[in-house]
């Protein structure tokens, strides 16, 4: 009876660290007080896994039932292991956090400047590639809408030929009339038409890379605010609920995904990131001929005429083409914006997405660690 | 006795190599040490499930320095493999070969578009002409170039397709060149060192699938087609696919004033000319550039599913075919 006894003052004793106060997550990662409060939590968690089990050793002996007792000795060994996953978890944070990519390049022989985007520990290396990747996908856009632009506008020129030479007319098969040739001077006759085309062959091809090129954006996006979620305290509400969950009855799976999951996130997704980031190089290079195209001031529809409405002798001597020129002076590039769509979508969704589905496998390898088979296909189908 | 052996036998792997080997070398020694202090908590705490625990990381160390061996083996298969005449068709390896494919294509296919948009923009000005004929407002407005305006829809279809085509081989020979600078020199390295701790090792493994996936198997892909592509022209039966730019002197040109069947004729000349010509496209467009870039991003998406299977990371790669 006296082991009861002690065990139940135990219980009692642990009750007033369930109201320790807890701080806010730091912003920095990297800062010496963002583990802090998660190592608060976690301990409150563990306490109260703690209690949870020691007040089920304790019914099991009050009521001498062993498969209680045996319940409660097997999931003190489940605590420790959320614990040493504690540990794990602030040992490898500290690690990225001191690592600088800079010096992993050199290993690898790879170049890389010491004060670039990419240079920094893991964590600032993994938010200067999607950093990096955003401005990319948003210069893509950028070129692929001035052409866009470009050719609405252009399209939408019309061309009023006054009808200085019109065909003569055929009356009956009889006799003709010849052209009449006096166009625009008693009246309104001529031809009209679009001076440039409709650009129907090239207006379809940059609609779809406008639109792919804004998935890849977005898709960025998405996975930058994943990041800095998981920057922000990703791990705070995750790890002391895996804790907790893992020693409750029938949640261990659930507990094991979510400790899974918060190692995976804070080690697998940036890292892999921040891998992606030392190609950045070749990865983020612009095809040649773009960057004349990435002038959102530019709207030179109207450049061609002066305060009072008047042509300027340029645009009154060039005609249509004058327009033409001044979008595209040196001519235009679809073939450069199609491909800068392209590496746009490689460098924001292809490598983002393998970066994040490495972080999956590693959640379901993780799982298995903990004694548990999770089927993550489902979640993957959301990629 | 043989645990000695062992440990000796780990700590001699990082003399035997240079460069990355001996960063993967280091990792397995690390990986080597967390393991004894592992089996030395369990053995000392009487948890079997740590030592069971220890033992299997250390067959996976095994597994894995048999594996470095063989990748550093394989260097030298990949390279030869690389270098191989026939693949890499008179270029200094697979690679290369593959991308100068890809650049002709490129050119190819670049030309081929400037070839329709001209023809595309002669036609779109012809089929917005009217004529309007007035005298003090009285008078009459004739679109007799109407016809051309059926032109529209195939022209929008074929620059989409073609459009298409070029953002494909330039994704492909994107992926190629990122392959072919790192891929053997950070990516495969890398994913070794990762592979060699059990909370990295889904991510290592899936680096290595990648690495030689995207240096092998991509390039491959695109090698393939074409010599395949190249046996088909050679054939009798290919004669009317030879590629040809046979749009650049088709121009579409309109009356406005003309009601009769000049016009409906000459818009239906330039779609007669479409027509024919469409053969002469259809290798660049469809094998080459379409083709080609599908089959080499299947390969490569079966490589890494296969290859990171291999390596102890199952990884889902349905979300990396979508792409394709």
């Amino acid at each position: 009876m006296a082991k009861p006894t002690i065990l139940l003052a135990f219980l009692f004793l642990l009750l007033p660290a369930l109201h320790a106060d807890l701080a806010p997550p730091a912003v920095d990662l990297c800062s010496a007080d963002f583990m802090s409060p998660i190592e608060v939590i976690c301990g409150i968690a563990s306490i109260a896994a703690i209690l949870l089990i020691a007040f089920g050793y304790l019914l099991g002996q009050v009521t001498s039932n062993p498969k209680v007792s045996v319940w409660a000795k097997s999931e003190i060994l489940q605590v420790l292991m959320s614990i040493a996953s504690l540990f794990l978890l602030m040992l490898l944070v500290s690690s990225f956090c001191a690592i600088n990519m800079s010096e992993v390049a050199s290993i690898f022989d790879i170049p890389m400047a010491p004060n670039s985007a990419y240079s920094g520990n893991v964590y600032s290396a993994a938010l200067g590639y999607l950093t990096n990747t955003l401005v990319f996908s948003h210069d893509a856009l950028r070129v692929i809408r001035y052409h866009l632009e470009a050719f609405t506008v252009l399209s939408q020129i019309s061309l009023f030929s006054c009808d200085m030479k019109s065909p003569s007319i055929d009356v009956f098969g009889v006799f003709s009339i010849p052209a009449i040739g006096w166009g625009c001077f008693f009246s309104y006759s001529g031809t009209q038409g679009q001076a440039l085309g409709a650009y129907s062959s090239v207006m379809g091809a940059l609609n779809l890379f406008y639109n792919s090129t804004l998935v890849a954006y977005i898709t960025t996006l998405n996975f930058l605010f994943i990041l800095m979620f998981i920057y922000k305290g990703f791990v705070l509400f995750l790890l002391p609920f895996a804790i907790f969950m893992r020693s409750m009855p029938y949640m261990r799976s659930f507990g094991s995904l979510l400790i899974a999951v918060a190692l995976s996130f804070m080690i697998i997704y940036p890292l892999m990131l921040a891998v992606f980031g030392m190609m950045a190089d070749v990865l983020l290079r612009e095809p040649p001929n773009v960057a004349q195209f990435m002038n959102e001031n530019t709207f030179p529809d109207n450049t061609g005429a002066s305060a009072l409405g008047a042509s300027t002798a340029a645009a009154l001597s060039s005609g249509a083409a004058y327009f033409e020129h001044i979008y595209f002076p040196n001519g235009d590039n679809v073939a450069g914006a199609i491909a800068f769509a392209a590496y746009a979508f490689i460098a924001g969704v292809f490598l983002p997405t393998s970066a994040l589905l490495a972080a999956m496998a590693s959640v379901n390898y993780l799982a298995r660690i903990y004694g548990e088979d999770i089927d993550l296909s489902r979640i993957l189908q959301m990629v | 006795m043989r645990a000695k052996a062992l440990l000796a036998m780990f700590l001699l792997v990082s003399a035997s190599f240079a460069a990355w080997q001996t960063t993967a070398a280091l990792a397995m020694v690390t990986s080597l040490i967390l393991v004894a202090i592992v089996f030395m908590i369990g053995f000392g705490f009487g948890v079997d499930a740590l030592t069971g625990m220890a033992k299997d990381e250390v067959y996976q160390l095994i597994v894995l320095a048999v594996m470095v061996a063989a990748l550093y083996g394989t260097d030298s298969f990949i390279n030869a493999l690389s270098t191989n005449t026939e693949l890499a068709q008179g270029a200094p390896n697979l690679q290369t070969a593959a991308l100068l494919s890809l650049n002709s294509t490129i050119d190819s296919l670049s030309t081929d578009y400037a070839s329709v948009r001209a023809v595309d923009k002669s036609a779109g000005i012809a089929s917005s002409q009217m004529l309007s004929c007035q005298l003090q407002s009285i008078g009459y407005t004739v679109s007799g170039c109407g016809g051309f305006s059926m032109l529209a829809g195939p022209f929008s279809l074929a620059g989409t397709i073609m459009g298409f085509a070029l953002g494909e081989l330039n994704a492909v020979h994107r992926l190629i060149e990122l392959g072919l600078a790192y891929a053997l020199t950070l990516l495969l390295p890398l994913g070794i060192v990762l592979r060699t701790f059990r909370f990295t090792r889904g991510a290592g493994g899936f680096l290595i699938a990648i690495a030689v996936s995207i240096h092998i198997l991509l390039p491959a892909g695109i090698v393939f087609v074409d010599m395949l592509g190249e046996s088909f022209l050679a054939s009798s039966d290919a004669s009317l696919y030879q590629p040809k730019d046979t749009l650049s002197g088709v121009s579409a040109s309109c009356e406005p004033g003309d009601t009769g069947d000049g016009n409906s004729d000459a818009a239906i000349s330039v779609y007669n000319s479409l027509r024919a010509a469409i053969k002469s496209y259809m290798y660049i467009i469809f094998v080459k550039a379409t083709l080609g870039p599908v089959v080499a991003v299947l390969m490569m998406s079966a490589g890494i599913r296969a290859i990171s299977s291999l390596a102890g990371a199952e990884v889902d790669v349905s979300a990396l075919a979508r792409v394709v």
